[in-house]
């Protein structure tokens, strides 16, 4: 924290008092009002489980410039509120983030969000936001991650550097959620490797290189895994029932990403290898996307593809996608409305659970945009983290409204 | 007789060789020669503006009257010696607000195109290769909007035509990149100052398939002439698209830092 203070301090210090002085040269403010339906045609596993669920959301942005764009302050407050799940029901501030660029210095300080990664299926290497997981079961959701970055941008690839004093713990579904595990999860208590607990200062270093036909980053991380192992803690005074409990490790993850355009195709990867006090393992993913071309302006846009993740921990891995094949088609209508559909299938070789995913979306008007989602998942065998979400094959249909 | 007869034929062949196999390919070359310098003159009067910010306007109109509107920001820095680099940020249809654009053109090979998704804070490799595509639902191709460079095409010179009383020059071109939507375009410059009046865009069963007009021009920097309206008719299904170009705003002192995946990042 301390260095955090003496770095923090001074360029926030610069940056207000250069940006307090001045209006912005350009501010920006949108807000979407998302309503969301949810229904379960299976009955719960626990009878506690809704069937349906009516969900509504917000989330603004508003952007402001200084200095000709070099500083920019981003702040996007986000808020749920769910009908079943009162864990769902959330607010986070997905960024409250100072930017300011000094000829090939880029600083980030405040709440942000980074990406990390080339892969559809699933992000094993991106790793300092933890993932908002009441929001969907896709991981695409993340909390806002309080930082301090510099980027070094050179010839030969950007070197940046991440400090992150504050850890966010994984919101997990409550007990009247579908998409969670049978037994409850614990809310509230975690255990933490590290005495310091969220105060840990995590840190990452990263390299990355586009240019050409390839895309390439390697990182290293040192802190507290996003992804928790769960204890399991038995029936005591006040809770009657067991509950899982997250667990924290201290890591240190080494990762590559890359890919490669090479006419239709872009072939993807993503590797790594981390190290911590239960089993060190290895785990990658690759594959690739192959654009089909035509040659009419009406004709739709259509991608396909596949990607197998692996991971050495085997039926011991904490993820679900231990040793899975995905299969996928991209369709875009490229018509006025924006009409695109994704479908997928992901097919455990290990344990011959299955999902399918299907996303459709188009816009309504100029303001608006529809979407249905449909997740399905056919998984018998227990060793398979999916097989908690057999009965939860659902339909959300989502309008978001942009204002 | 037939020995003669065959000489005649043989006459006949040889000056039939002469007039389509040697003069023919001469007068080809001269069109080619005559379209390649047009272009390269088209070429040299659009070079060296440096750098340029602007925003566009899009309506988008089907045959039935109905519009959607589409506004970006574009940034564009000339690269010596390869294509344009390119930055389009999405104001409208809101939906896409944010979402971002990188483009690195080359005067050969495909181009380098990055994608930024708010949503997910990422910068995305995508394909360049669907060319024909639409662009965001227009009627323009990615291929109409992307950095137009000399060495994609092949030329013929056809003829001088008068065009709302300007007169032009009228140039065949033929793509010389993979899967381009056209088997052809007709170019229409005015002889005064080779800016582009008109193209005519033909599909790859070699049908007239859309039209674009070029007008409003203006001249920056005291030598470059701008278009500020596009108007393109696709005449099969009767859609248009006019493109507005605004605030066109030269020399801003953009480098390659500005066209980078840090710069695409922190758009917005």
């Amino acid at each position: 924290m301390g260095v955090v203070r003496q770095l923090a301090v001074p360029l926030l210090c610069c940056c207000a008092t250069a940006a307090a002085f001045d209006a912005p040269e350009s501010a920006k403010y949108k807000l979407d009002f998302g309503t969301e339906a949810r229904v379960f045609p299976e009955r719960a596993g626990d009878p506690r489980q809704a069937d349906a669920t009516l969900s509504f959301s917000l989330f603004g942005h508003a952007d402001f410039e200084w200095n000709g764009g070099r500083t920019k302050v981003a702040i996007a407050p986000f808020i749920r509120h769910d009908s079943a799940d009162t864990e769902r029901s959330h607010a986070d501030l997905r960024e409250f983030e100072l930017r300011h660029r000094d000829g090939n210095l880029d600083w980030r300080a405040g709440v942000g969000k980074v990406f990390w990664g080339t892969t559809e299926f699933v992000h094993l290497v991106d790793i300092i936001n933890q993932t908002d997981a009441v929001e969907s079961v896709d991981g695409e959701d993340k909390l806002g991650q309080p930082m301090l970055s510099l980027a070094w941008s050179s010839p030969y690839g950007v070197f940046s550097g991440f400090l992150l004093p504050y850890f966010r713990e994984r919101n997990l579904p409550g007990v009247a959620a579908r998409l969670r595990a049978p037994v409850r999860f614990e809310q509230g208590s975690v255990q933490y490797e590290s005495s310091r607990g969220n105060k840990h200062l995590d840190g990452a270093l990263r390299w990355s290189y586009s240019g050409g036909d390839i895309d390439v980053g390697v990182s290293h991380f040192i802190g507290t895994a996003r992804e928790p192992r769960f204890a399991l803690l038995p029936p005591r005074p006040g809770m009657p029932e067991p509950t899982l409990q997250p667990i924290y490790d201290q890591i240190r993850q080494t990762s590559l990403d890359f890919n490669m355009v090479s006419g239709n195709w872009i072939w993807k990867l993503e590797a790594l290898h981390q190290r911590n006090r239960i089993k060190d393992f290895n785990a990658a993913i690759g594959g690739f996307e192959y654009t089909v071309t035509s040659n009419e302006i009406d004709a739709p846009e259509v991608g396909f593809l596949l990607e197998y993740v692996g991971d050495s921990r085997r039926a011991n891995a904490a993820s679900a996608f231990q040793d899975d094949l995905f299969a996928g088609v991209r369709y875009s209508l490229n018509d006025v409305d924006g009409s695109e559909l994704l479908a997928g299938v992901g097919q455990d070789l290990q344990h011959s659970g299955r999902f399918v995913s299907v996303d459709a979306s188009r816009r309504i008007g100029s303001e608006g945009r529809l979407a249905l989602k449909l997740r399905m998942v056919d998984s018998k065998t227990a060793a398979d983290p999916l097989t908690a979400l057999r009965q939860d094959d659902h339909l959300l249909v989502e309008y978001t409204h942009y204002f | 007789m037939i020995g003669l007869s065959r000489k005649r034929y043989v006459a006949t062949l040889a000056l039939l060789t002469l007039l389509l196999g040697s003069t023919s390919p001469v007068l080809a070359d001269a069109a080619a020669d005559q379209g390649l310098t047009i272009a390269r003159e088209q070429d040299k009067r659009e070079s060296g503006w440096g750098d340029y910010s602007s925003l566009f306007a899009m309506t988008l109109r089907t045959a039935d009257g109905k519009e959607a509107s589409r506004e970006m920001r574009i940034l564009s820095l000339e690269v010596d010696g390869d294509g344009d680099k390119s930055l389009t940020i999405f104001d409208s249809p809101k939906d896409v607000q944010g979402t971002a654009l990188l483009t690195w053109a080359h005067k050969t090979g495909d181009d380098d195109v990055w994608l930024y998704l708010p949503s997910l804070s990422r910068v995305k490799r995508i394909a360049s290769n669907n060319k024909s595509g639409a662009f965001m639902g227009s009627e323009f191709a990615f291929e109409d909007i992307t950095s137009q460079e000399v060495e994609k095409f092949t030329y013929r010179y056809l003829k001088d035509e008068k065009l709302d009383g300007q007169d032009c020059t009228v140039v065949e071109q033929v793509p010389a990149y993979a899967n381009s939507g056209y088997s052809k375009q007709v170019v229409w410059r005015d002889k005064a100052e080779v800016r582009v009046q008109k193209i005519d865009y033909y599909d790859q069963r070699k049908e007239l398939l859309k039209t674009v007009r070029q007008s409003e021009y203006k001249k920056y920097l005291d030598s470059y002439w701008f278009p500020g309206r596009y108007e393109m008719v696709n005449h099969k299904t009767g859609r248009s698209t006019t493109l507005q170009i605004k605030n066109y705003k030269f020399r801003n002192g953009y480098t390659a830092r500005d066209f980078d995946q840090t710069s695409l990042e922190r758009a917005r």
